[in-house]
């Protein structure tokens, strides 16, 4: 099976958006078009019928190697063999989810503000969903929640988090801007004539993204050969129990609980200061603060903007 | 036209164009001669440097150093712009000027054009007494190659780094504050720009300024140093050699870091790959009076909103009971009878420092714009309760 932390497309079926065509046709297309997840989201058919789809999409997702998740009901997702079993804010407790399920199936959780993502994140989820970033006909009435919960949830998350709601070609950019590295896509992709090509779009947009991430680091040996010359504080058992990560900032080692650049100028009480940030090396964009994640090791400086002439 | 005067029009054309070669050719060769000895500029880099047009946006200290690089150097013309007159505490790192130039608070622009020009007659220069704002930077950018940062606050540079991107011009950044000095050559189409490195207007000022923290001479040169040499390269054809890095140097403690500029970010209306008509230069209404509090130096100015004759003006503040401390072609400086100085210059401007203004801070704005309505403008609002207030 598929480990989640690979998984960066996820579709969500919607059979209204594809009148006439057959759901197994429009889900195979988005698969091979880079869907990592298909989830079965179906409110009104019999459970005959319901179970019915859940097989089909079951074999579907074995053939290709993808993830298979059932929305809202734990016992459909335990019938069908499914991989995990999604849950929103109103459906069954995660704590009694998993007692049901086992440690063997996936989690997910609908969030729409940040207690949601860090209760689900506490109490185990595997991944969350973070949206509706914008107002969506799947879930019409539900006020957006735009990207500024993106960019909160880049810095404050560690499980995968799956940005969703109104995500489009036409989106994507202004989320994996706000830092969101994986997506979530129902109307845009089974909507579409090609769904292939608008998952193969998206994919790519995350991919972009993604390198641009990896390129920031490619300076990160040089921390570690410090560590290895013992200049630097041994790994403090209590600061890996809260999460800290060790990092090389200003040139001092230190433990941050900052899991972005962005949370990191905030704990330094740099947040609105004129300072440039450079991470391994290069310089990072203000705009994309809340977006890179830190990793261990990591070497952070932050410069103050020289401005007398 | 017969083939045979086609063909003696392009030999005449062709002669005299050769004819004036050889005159610059012999007359860069004495002058430029052991820069054109230096293998990457060599002849054909003076030539192309020759024909360069430079912006030094702020003739300060950086201004200063930056101008005359280029000017000796042989740039073909070099355009300054800077709001400011000379004054004594200048003196110290501000290569271009001396104490006649602060004794007649001569505007900066045109003390260093004197100057300059003393230097390298060759290079045609170009003095402009005005603050760079939304209005004039289309202006002052047209026809410029490059433009060199010699300005004192974040919002200028931003201005430019904006109307640069937008232009495809490179705008090379320098600063220098205490012992600090800071160079980065933003390019068009290879680097992020200044609002992506180090945010919009909305970010706190750097906290420390040249009149909070001093600034000693070496920064300066270190970061005009560093600017000049990014321009000699881009000006004489030798782009690729550009540094692509923001340099931090300290010249007191020694230290000098580089950090690797990131290319355009994709979303950013100036250095991204969206469409460049998306970006639009910030359009400020002209306030009739509006106040801006220059950072740090206890200076407040204030747009009149229209031009001043500093004559006539200084005519108006001596009857009006200022003592005048110094009036040129450029600008008026004057005392008033409650302490403040004033200097107003012709482009609309009064620069006021002192007095109400420097008592207290957060109502100067305030009483800067009475002090210009009481004593610069010509139909004053005079009033006898604002005058007791002034006192």
């Amino acid at each position: 099976m598929r480990a989640i932390e690979d998984c960066k497309l996820y579709v969500i079926t919607g059979e209204t958006y594809h009148p006439g065509r057959p759901l197994v046709e429009v889900m195979e297309a988005a698969i091979a078009g880079g869907a990592d997840i298909v989830q079965l989201r179906d409110k009104e058919g019999t459970p005959e019928a319901r179970l019915a789809k859940a097989k089909m999409l079951r074999a579907l997702t074995r053939r290709h190697g993808v993830l298979f998740i059932v929305n809202d009901d734990v016992e459909l997702a335990l019938a069908a063999d499914a991989d995990g079993v999604h849950l929103g804010q109103d459906d069954m407790p995660l704590e009694e989810a998993r007692r049901r399920v086992g440690k063997g199936m996936l989690i997910g959780i609908s969030t729409h503000e940040l207690s949601h993502a860090l209760k689900a994140e506490r109490e185990g989820a595997d991944y969350v969903g973070v949206g509706p970033v914008f107002p969506t006909a799947t879930k019409p009435g539900r006020r957006a929640v735009t990207t500024a919960y993106v960019a909160e949830a880049a810095s404050q998350l560690r499980i995968p988090f799956f940005a969703i709601g109104g995500i489009s070609p036409a989106t994507a950019e202004e989320v994996l801007a706000a830092g969101a590295r994986r997506l979530c896509a129902v109307s845009a992709v089974v909507g579409h004539a090609d769904p292939a090509a608008v998952c193969v779009t998206l994919k790519r947009s995350i991919e972009r993204w993604e390198a641009e991430d990896a390129r920031r680091r490619t300076n990160r040996g040089t921390a570690t050969i410090t560590a290895l010359n013992g200049d630097v504080a041994a790994p403090n058992a209590a600061d890996q129990a809260v999460g800290r990560i060790p990092l090389l900032l200003n040139g001092k080692k230190a433990w941050s609980e900052a899991v972005t650049i962005g949370a990191l100028a905030g704990e330094l009480g740099l947040a609105g200061r004129r300072v440039m940030a450079e991470l391994n090396g290069e310089a990072v964009p203000r705009a994309d603060w809340d977006a890179v994640r830190l990793r261990p090791d990591d070497r952070v400086e932050f410069v103050q903007f020289v401005g007398g002439g | 036209m017969s083939s045979a005067t086609t063909l003696a029009s392009a030999l005449g054309k062709e002669s005299a164009a050769v004819g004036q070669d050889a005159v610059w050719h012999e007359e860069s060769q004495s002058k430029y001669d052991r820069q054109m000895r230096f293998a990457p500029i060599g002849a054909e880099g003076q030539r192309l440097l020759g024909s360069s047009v430079v912006l030094v946006a702020g003739v300060g200290a950086l201004g200063c150093a930056l101008a005359q690089q280029m000017v000796r150097a042989g740039a073909g013309t070099v355009r300054l712009a800077d709001r400011d007159f000379v004054e004594r505490s200048n003196l110290h790192r501000q290569s271009l000027f001396d104490e006649a130039d602060a004794a007649a608070s001569t505007p900066k622009a045109v003390a260093a054009a004197a100057r300059l020009r003393a230097i390298n007659g060759a290079v045609g220069i170009e003095p402009h007494v005005v603050e760079i704002g939304p209005a004039n930077v289309g202006a002052l950018l047209a026809g410029v190659d490059l433009v060199l940062d010699g300005t004192d606050n974040a919002d200028t540079r931003l201005l430019l780094s904006d109307a640069c991107f937008v232009r495809g011009i490179p705008f090379l950044y320098g600063g220098a504050t205490g012992s600090a000095a800071s160079a980065a050559s933003l390019v068009p189409g290879h680097t992020a720009c200044l609002r992506c490195l180090i945010g919009g207007e909305d970010e706190a000022e750097a906290g420390d300024t040249c009149d909070t923290a001093g600034v000693v001479g070496p920064a300066v040169e270190l970061a005009a140093a560093l600017q000049a040499a990014e321009a000699l390269k881009w000006l004489s054809g030798n782009r690729a050699a550009l540094r692509q890095t923001w340099i931090t140097a300290d010249v007191w403690q020694f230290s000098l870091r580089e950090t690797k500029l990131p290319t355009g970010r994709p979303s950013c209306p100036y250095c991204g790959e969206s469409d460049l008509s998306r970006a639009r230069e910030p359009e400020r209404p002209a306030a009739a009076l509006e106040a801006t509090v220059l950072c740090g130096r206890s200076t407040i100015q204030v747009a009149t909103g229209g031009p001043l004759a500093p004559k006539a003006c200084a005519d108006r503040l001596a009857r009006r009971g200022c003592r005048i401390l110094a009036v040129n072609d450029y600008l008026v400086r004057a005392l008033t009878p409650c302490g403040a100085t004033l200097a107003a210059f012709a482009d609309g401007r009064v620069l006021v420092r002192g007095g109400a203004v420097a008592q207290d801070e957060a109502k100067g704005a305030e009483a800067a714009i009475r002090l210009c309505r009481a004593y610069v403008l010509e139909t004053p609002e005079y009033d006898q309760r604002e005058e007791e207030e002034l006192h």
